[in-house]
């Protein structure tokens, strides 16, 4: 039996779907047309960061305009994050050409995308990262039983807080099961959870780490600072789209410029630094910080150019001995050729790379 | 399959031929009367006119499936192929489909179809004690019914802020969501067949003796049965909307359930696993659907005659 309103329909669907690839053929060619061929001018970079402590350097460069200058006759569009996801999603809508971020995101989407979405061109921030816990917690044992938060499944922070437990012989799962329960949950949300007593600690950036210190009464288990060697590791880097990186390398190399500048700025002025990124974080989010917990903060964190590629290898092993990631090969995320002529142009030591 | 169909449709239509042929033949074997018998002829003619074999009728179900799922399938390809976007955000359809066999699939289908049982059974319950209550006393219907009207217009996901105050990230949050997205719907659905019974099929039953409770019983709520049914469909769509929106929105200590695999790979940039996941949901969707709602709508419509 055939009835006459197949044909009718089977046109309908292939209208349909060549409306929709038509669709998505103008949402790719849009603004691919502006290639570079020998300066870019009159590109727009769109620039992500997040209204953390631990992004002060990305906070003063925009307040300061220090990356628009930097940027010359191209144009800065500035993007604020919440978290890390939502950083990652908008460099995967192509909706964003750079952003500061953590090690966990920018692992796992140069991982996914077996390295055909990202580069860290630099890194901006070292340290500045603690597991806080309430006063009755001594030792990792009484924590077996308890809760614990994060601040994303998979973030920077999440990823060490996992890996330690499992040092210390604790098992968890990413599903919030094991011996000791994690319960990734916004920063605020923690430091609320923190206060009624729902969370027994939560390993979390600064200002956070400070805040669960000053106003949630908790004290520092863990400073993640000391589970490194050099007592260094990366909390913040420079993280390009690979597909911007090979458009508009000279771009790149201003942005970078402007990425150093920033740092020297912050480390040479730290007072008005403070100021001005307790100012930044007040205008993404409403609320600024009190002085006592932009100066614990300040105390934890250092400004360096330096990615510290070694901790970023281990953020990769730990990432996989937790279960978040199948693999800890990073071989192929850093390039640091700009970042290290711009260092040399200013007479300053280069950085090393893997 | 194909086989295994054709061998079990294959001898059904000639056994039928075969029965109903030799009804008339053998007439002292038969008992009553002659017009039963030649009513009997003309129901089997009629079967034989209408009824194809199993395997065509099978086929005549599933082909504009399999083509509806093809198309699906090529309209997917066509987009990966027009490079909309990168492979690894928008994989192909058979990366997406063989991360289909993942082990934590099955766990997280258990754990998922679990809290839907329960809250689906609870809904039913609630709706339909409140959904009777109302039918039964004209009052309360006047006091309640546009307000329980109003809780099946909003969206369950607005009581999330709300239940993760009063229960935490636990069970009772998602359950809570649940039975609230649902029950109206069942109880709505209740109160309409109630309203639409036929005021002849009421007559009918009380001159027959029915009266009070048995009038209920007998004609009422057989009479009501669709539009419940209809009801308790949508309550289903409603609660399993809401049980993927609790998952998504709150983890619950240790249980990977499908919501939260979905947010999980959102976290991870694992889009591949993401998507298996989300065709798993229309699966199970589907499934639900077409097998469970699908068969209790399909057998009231044989009991009251609209199928053979």
């Amino acid at each position: 039996m055939r009835r006459p309103g197949t044909n009718r329909s089977i046109a309908a669907t292939v209208t349909t779907a060549v409306l929709l690839l038509g669709a998505a053929a103008c949402g790719s060619t849009s603004k691919a047309s502006t290639s570079a061929n020998g300066g870019s001018a009159g590109v727009t970079l769109r620039l992500g960061y997040f209204p953390n402590v631990t992004h002060a350097t990305a906070i003063v460069g925009a307040e300061k305009g220090i990356f628009a200058k930097a940027l010359g006759t191209n144009t800065l569009q500035l993007k604020d994050y919440k978290d890390g996801t939502a950083a990652v999603e908008a460099l995967n809508a192509q909706d964003l050409d750079a952003t500061y971020i953590g090690s966990g995101p920018a692992i796992n989407l140069f991982q996914k995308s077996k390295g055909s979405a990202i580069r860290i061109v630099s890194g901006a921030t070292s340290g500045g990262a603690s597991f806080v816990v309430a006063k009755d917690v001594n030792s990792a044992a009484d924590l077996k039983g308890k809760t614990v938060s994060s601040p994303k499944l998979g973030n920077t922070q999440d990823v060490s807080l996992r890996a330690w437990l499992k040092s210390k012989g604790l098992q968890t799962t990413t599903s919030g099961g094991g011996d000791v329960k994690i319960n990734p949950q916004d920063n605020a949300q923690t430091l609320d959870a923190f206060k009624a007593g729902q969370i027994a600690g939560a390993w979390v950036p600064e200002p956070w780490a400070t805040r669960l210190v000053v106003e949630g009464g908790g004290k520092v288990l863990v400073d993640e600072r000391d589970l490194y060697p050099s007592h260094q590791f990366v909390t913040t880097h420079l993280v390009v789209a690979k597909a911007f990186l090979d458009a508009h390398p000279d771009v790149v190399k201003q942005l970078i410029e402007g990425q150093v500048e920033a740092n020297d700025y912050v480390n040479a002025h730290s007072a008005e630094a403070k100021t001005i990124v307790n100012a930044g974080i007040k205008k993404l989010t409403g609320k600024d910080l009190k002085p006592a917990v932009i100066d614990g903060a300040w105390k934890n964190l250092a400004f360096t150019d330096d990615p510290i590629v070694a901790s970023l290898q281990k953020a990769a092993t730990d990432a996989k001995a937790a279960g978040l990631s199948k693999s800890d090969d990073v071989t192929g995320i850093y390039d640091l050729s700009i970042l290290n002529a711009v260092l040399k142009a200013h007479g300053k030591p280069t950085v090393a790379g893997p | 399959m194909p086989a295994d169909s054709r061998w079990v449709e294959a001898p059904q239509p000639f056994d039928r031929v075969a029965t109903e042929a030799e009804r008339p033949s053998s007439n002292g074997a038969t008992p009553g009367s002659t017009l039963e018998r030649e009513l009997a002829g003309l129901d089997a003619l009629a079967e034989l006119e209408d009824r194809p074999s199993l395997f065509q009728r099978a086929w005549s179900a599933l082909w504009p499936g399999l083509i509806a799922i093809g198309i699906g399938l090529l309209l997917w390809q066509m987009v990966i192929w027009s490079h909309w976007r990168a492979e690894y955000i928008l994989p192909s359809p058979f990366t997406v489909l063989h991360d289909l066999w993942r082990g934590e699939l099955l766990t997280a289908t258990r754990i998922t179809l679990q809290r839907a049982v329960i809250g689906f059974a609870l809904a039913l319950t609630v709706g339909t004690a409140a959904g009777l209550a109302m039918s039964l006393v004209a009052p309360l219907r006047r006091a309640f019914g546009a307000f329980v009207t109003g809780l099946q217009t909003m969206p369950s996901i607005v009581w999330f802020p709300l239940a993760i105050v009063l229960f935490r990230q636990t069970e009772g949050a998602i359950q809570f969501v649940v039975v609230i997205g649902a029950a109206p719907s069942i109880a709505n659905g209740l109160l309409a067949g109630v309203d639409n019974v036929p005021p002849l099929l009421v007559r009918a039953g009380r001159v027959l003796g029915a009266r009070g409770p048995r009038l209920y019983r007998n004609v009422i709520l057989p009479a009501s049965l669709p539009s419940y049914v209809a009801g308790l469909k949508q309550g289903w769509a409603f609660a399993w909307r809401s049980l993927m929106a609790g998952e998504l929105i709150a983890t619950i200590g240790g249980k990977a359930s499908i919501g939260f695999l979905l947010d999980r790979d959102r976290n991870l940039s694992a889009y591949a696993d993401m998507q298996s996941t989300m065709i798993l949901i229309l699966i199970i969707g589907i499934v639900v659907d077409t097998f469970i709602f699908g068969t209790v709508e399909r057998t009231i419509r044989r009991r009251r005659g609209l199928l053979s």
